[in-house]
């Protein structure tokens, strides 16, 4: 398993090289070749000029998460598992950049790779004899767990493509929605809004009391 | 010879993306990498959000984005006390493994002054 999860690593590096490096090639083909005999147009590098590079941009992202989300589902090294979760958070972020809320991408970046998995790495850092690196992360329930997964995951494809979505076709420019996002947060979403601070007083309040270790002559002081 | 990026594209990364993270809390003995799995599901549904927000919503609407904004504090806010008991669970019990947790020594009795 971790051999597979290795594995998985070395694919979406793999595919990620292999998306930049038909980037590359992309570019460099598909500008105007001065003295160039153009009788190639049939070479399988130069089909792939035919892809718009932010397409192909997209699909590196789609790899880089996918790739990254396998690797935190199965890797038995709970460390691997945290890091992975990077390449997942940063390439939905990118994925969000790409549908016009270059806010949340960014939001994305503090929040869930600046807070999330710093949290979580240190969690995994403070809960664990670092010596044990072997088997920290075992499995439980592997063939039922998988079965109910392939089927979610048929039935969740199955909706994902068959559904005749009624999307737009007359989608507009990618605009940044910062400030759209900021005049709703004060108009029509300002109770959530205020919810939301008072929610994150009290998580902040409530992890601290938490986590705290009452000392004995700590105690002994307050009372 | 591939086709442009659509609704569909996105539905279905967050899809894996889902099942991923539901295979990882269905799998996974240790807490932390229980959580793991549960940001997974939280990612997926705020790309469909967010997707949803740019190919079906009326062009100046946020309201997706702004659900998946929601989302994200939500996610922190779970993840900061989901940790928290965690770490005290761990400083209690020196275990975090969730099939043996039932057998791990009782919570010690704070000490009375």
């Amino acid at each position: 398993m971790k051999r597979l999860g290795r594995a998985l690593g070395l694919l979406a590096t793999a595919l990620a090289v292999l998306g930049i490096l038909a980037i590359f090639v992309a570019r460099i083909t598909s500008g105007p070749a001065p003295g160039a005999s153009g009788t190639h147009r049939d070479h399988i590098l130069l089909e792939a000029a035919q892809v718009p590079l932010t397409d192909l941009l997209w699909y590196g992202l789609a790899a880089i998460a996918i790739g990254s989300a396998m690797i935190t589902a199965f890797s038995r090294n709970i460390i691997y598992a945290g890091l992975a979760l990077l390449g997942t958070f940063g390439a939905v972020g990118g994925m969000f950049i790409y549908l016009s809320a270059d806010f949340l991408g960014v939001v994305q970046l503090l929040v869930y790779i600046g807070g999330i998995l710093v949290l979580i790495l240190f969690a995994v850092m403070l809960t664990h004899r670092i010596g044990d690196t072997d088997l920290n992360n075992p499995v439980v329930n592997r063939a039922a767990s998988l079965g109910i997964g392939a089927g979610l995951l048929g039935l969740l494809l199955f909706v994902a493509i068959r559904m005749p979505w009624a999307a737009r076709d007359d989608l507009g420019p990618l605009e940044p929605t910062v400030h759209k996002l900021g005049a709703a947060l004060i108009q029509d979403y300002f109770l959530p809004f205020q919810l939301a601070a008072v929610l994150l007083l009290a998580i902040l309040v409530g992890a601290v009391v938490i986590v705290r270790k009452a000392r004995p002559e700590e105690r002994r002081g307050e009372t | 010879v591939l086709p442009s990026i659509g609704l569909n594209h996105y539905l279905v990364v967050s899809a894996v993306l889902f099942t991923l993270g539901f295979v990882c809390v269905l799998t996974r003995r240790n807490a932390v990498a229980l959580l793991m799995g549960l940001e997974l599901i939280l990612n997926a549904a705020n790309l469909n959000f967010v997707a949803f927000n740019r190919y079906i919503a009326p062009p100046d609407a946020v309201s997706g984005q702004m659900v998946a904004l929601f989302g994200i504090v939500l996610a922190a806010a779970e993840a900061a006390v989901a940790l928290a008991i965690v770490l005290a669970l761990y400083q209690n019990t020196r275990t975090i493994d969730l099939e043996n947790l039932h057998e791990a020594p009782e919570f010690e009795p704070e000490p009375t002054a």
